[in-house]
């Protein structure tokens, strides 16, 4: 057990901290805090040249080899990137669709010819990347999707529907899993699809969130076309890319959102101080929970980060996300109670309600469930 | 950076594991008078060291820190095992925290060949001028079996090997409680011998962290040989005076004031060292409340099918998996907080029991439903460990306590 970050890993803390404060300032200043969860439609304009501030400075696709456009970066060295990130409160990225999900699917299953396409303007920032999984009917059932892709002579030819996805109006490009197979059912004939956005034959529709906002779309491909190439990993062979691509996500950034989160919790007890809340004894056991929570939060990342892949590691990753899940909607619900008798707080506000979703995104906390009962505990399957 | 167990540490968990798989089954101490066996004491004596493993080396100890007992704990947790291990190393702790050199060398010393030992903070025994004690203290962890007593009364911190004791019925059989009553019997002050004295009697109740912005001088608060200054508060709350844990309020919003500070009255270092170690047996409950659970649900079948392929069964585990995922990382961290005396090795204390003790009771609790009505029968172990977990979870300030002291460290404490 040693909590101390190394010589070498703290001289990068510094190095980071410093980069930050220095470019995170003039034009950039009043990005501080915004195009977070809940907010990520702001400021889209101002935050696309922050994206290229970012890559200018080396600060994108950390982990990625040198030759794609990324530092090679230590695991560590990650971490202690999403945190200042984060402790900066520098803004919600554009670029981390491609950089953290699609990225890494490339670099495991892409074509020599797709990494040296693709990869380099996604780490200078050039290209941003969505993600077509969700459909109407392929929610926490993904295998039930119905998009399709059919060839005609070297292009495929995408019908159907996406939905929730996150900054699709921004993008320049999608990955999307398509069936590449006529009547080809549940896990086959599927496939992972590179289709251009700016084209004939897509539609996006913003859906309006319960918050008022609009951060994710629906999108509608009718005819959309894209290149024969554009396929990663085997054509039908897309079920287990997909799969792949969901576990990416291995808590590198958990630290990051960790202390995210640490910074909302105290908004809510600013709040309560503010309403002379904080006296009450009920709010404040609750406060505390959600506080001693949240220490629990960052010491399971670290000790799953520590145990990398084995069994302590797997059990330590399965519980991530309804983790931090729950402790999200009931930080929300705080919030609510924190105000006492008067709402009339528009932040507080839209936390709880955006907090709301926390248990439904990025699987839900039934799904989750499901997951860590099959996976990491080897109960049975259920029919 | 590296979160989790040395090499050495797994291979001391591999040990103490196989040690007690040749142990007998705990439930074997139930009929004993003691509430442990004996002979399994004497073996751990001997041939383990547990006791002597934490104890500073210039006191006969090896010097191990709190990972290493936590490690220990765990496993005795997970089989139930009962020895008078936490009794005597939460005395040790006071005694380290307290006494004079002479004294700690002198009890230590014992302790570490394996004189049992005890901590009464609860009930109403003082002392006189001559250090002759004299009352009642009425729920001592096995104060019936201890040699040695360290006593909190209104005079200060006393150890003596007089009282006579009598086992008290309680909710868990293999964690014996007695009542001891003293008569005059003689006893020493710990830190008797140190001329820096009088400002070392503090005690300060689990509910009442001496953390937060009203006083922030953290060295002395965390360093085990200078116990807080603050004046000894006699134990004159009178639910502390009955001696018997007092269960959570449900709320407060029954009356107006804010709820009444029943609180074991401890010095802090003791406090914060007996959470991390009893957490770290929680840890040991629910870990093994889950793989009893588990493996149940996969083998017992209902409607043609294991009932674990059932959602409803299924979720429950999961969460059975979070709260013992999460207990573990707070256990380990407040370990290693302890050992390297960070600012926050007190909140982490607090985090920690705060967590293991919910979690170890639910575990328990959905282990024994998960088993339906063979989960209910005496001949399952499920009741010893949903006793364990129930009877330990205001064995040192309830959760609810422990959140309260977290609060007033974090925002300050309200004036009332």
């Amino acid at each position: 057990m040693n909590l101390r970050f190394s010589t070498e890993d703290e001289a990068f803390r510094g190095e980071v901290r410093a980069w930050l404060e220095t470019h995170l300032a003039g034009p950039f200043s009043k990005l501080r805090g915004r195009g977070g969860t809940g907010d990520m439609d702001a400021l889209v304009d101002e935050r696309r040249v922050w994206e290229h501030e970012l890559a200018a400075g080396g600060w994108t696709c950390l982990s990625w080899p040198v030759e794609h456009g990324g530092r090679g970066a230590t695991l560590h060295q990650e971490v202690i990137f999403h945190e200042e990130y984060a402790r900066a409160r520098a803004p919600g990225r554009l670029g981390h669709i491609g950089e953290t999900l699609l990225g890494p699917t490339m670099l495991d299953f892409g074509t020599p010819e797709q990494k040296a396409r693709f990869l380099p303007p996604i780490a200078a920032a050039q290209e941003l990347w969505c993600q077509g999984y969700s459909e109407p009917n392929a929610g926490s059932d993904l295998a039930n999707l119905r998009c399709r892709a059919e060839l005609d002579g070297e292009t495929w030819v995408i019908t159907g529907q996406k939905v929730w996805t996150s900054l699709a109006e921004f993008s320049d490009w999608c990955f999307a899993l398509c069936r590449t197979e006529g009547g080809s059912e549940r896990h086959a004939g599927i496939s992972c699809l590179l289709i251009p956005m700016n084209q004939p034959g897509m539609d996006l529709r913003p859906i309006q969130q319960i918050t008022g906002s609009s951060e994710f779309c629906e999108v509608f491909f009718d005819g959309a076309r894209t290149a024969r190439e554009n396929v990663v990993g085997p054509v039908g062979g897309g079920w287990k890319v997909a799969m792949a691509t969901l576990g990416y996500e291995r808590g590198v950034s958990t630290l990051g959102q960790q202390v995210g989160f640490t910074g909302e919790w105290e908004a809510v007890v600013a709040a309560a101080r503010r309403r002379g809340t904080l006296s009450d004894p009920l709010i404040r056991d609750r406060l505390a929970d959600l506080w001693m929570r949240l220490q629990v939060m960052r010491h399971n990342a670290l000790r799953m980060l520590s145990a990398g892949h084995t069994a302590e590691g797997s059990r330590a990753n399965a519980i991530v996300k309804l983790y931090w899940a729950t402790w999200h909607l009931e930080l929300g619900e705080v919030a609510m109670d924190a105000l006492g008798d008067g709402g009339g707080d528009p932040e507080l506000e839209r936390l709880f309600l955006w907090s709301r979703c926390s248990t439904i995104y990025a699987g839900t906390n039934e799904i989750q469930r499901n997951i860590i009962a099959r996976r990491a505990l080897g109960l049975p399957r259920g029919r | 950076m590296h979160f989790g167990l040395s090499e050495e540490q797994a291979a001391l968990r591999d040990a103490v594991r196989g040690f007690l798989k040749s142990a007998p089954p705990a439930r074997e101490s139930l009929e004993d008078p003691t509430g442990y066996d004996a002979e399994l004491w004497e073996r751990i004596v001997e041939h383990q060291g547990w006791q002597a493993m934490a104890l500073p080396e210039d006191c006969g100890g090896w010097g191990f820190g709190m990972m290493e007992l936590v490690v220990v704990a765990e496993e005795l947790g997970r089989t139930l095992t009962p020895t008078p291990l936490l009794a005597t190393l939460l005395a040790a702790q006071a005694i380290d925290a307290l006494g004079d050199d002479a004294q700690r060398e002198r009890w230590l010393g014992a302790i570490a060949e394996g004189a049992t030992a005890t901590l009464s903070w609860k009930g109403e025994v003082s002392a006189d001028s001559a250090s002759a004690l004299s009352g009642i203290a009425p729920l001592v962890l096995d104060g019936h079996t201890a040699q040695i007593k360290v006593v909190g009364t209104p005079q200060g911190w006393f150890v003596t090997e007089g009282g006579s004791a009598e086992r008290v019925e309680s909710l868990d059989p293999l964690r014996v409680l007695a009542m001891v009553r003293f008569d005059g019997e003689p006893a020493e002050r710990l830190g008797a011998g140190d001329s820096t004295l009088g400002t070392r009697y503090s005690t300060l109740d689990a509910g009442h962290s001496n953390l937060g912005p009203q006083n922030s001088n953290l060295e002395s608060r965390i360093s085990h040989q200078h116990v807080d200054p603050t004046p000894a508060s006699s134990p004159q709350d009178p639910a502390s005076r009955t001696g018997i844990q007092s269960p959570e309020p449900e709320s407060n919003l029954q009356n107006q004031n804010p709820a009444p500070r029943i609180s074991p009255q401890l010095p802090t270092p003791t406090l914060q060292f007996g959470a991390v170690l009893l957490a770290a047996e929680l840890l040991g409950v629910a870990e093994a409340c889950l793989t009893l659970a588990t493996d149940y649900a996969k083998v017992r079948r209902q409607f043609g099918r294991p009932i674990g392929s059932f959602q409803s069964i299924q979720h429950m585990c999961a969460d059975l998996l979070l709260v013992v995922e999460s207990t573990r990382s707070a256990v380990w961290y407040a370990a290693w907080a302890q050992d390297e005396d960070t600012p926050d090795a007190e909140l982490a204390a607090r985090t920690a029991i705060a967590t293991a003790g919910p979690a170890a009771f639910r575990c328990a609790g959905d282990c024994l439903q998960i088993h339906g009505g063979i989960g209910f029968t005496w001949e399952h172990d499920i009741h010893l460990y949903l006793r364990r977990a129930r009877g330990s979870l205001g064995l040192l300030g309830a959760p609810r306590q422990h959140r309260a002291a977290v609060a007033d460290a974090l925002f300050g404490e309200v004036t009332r």
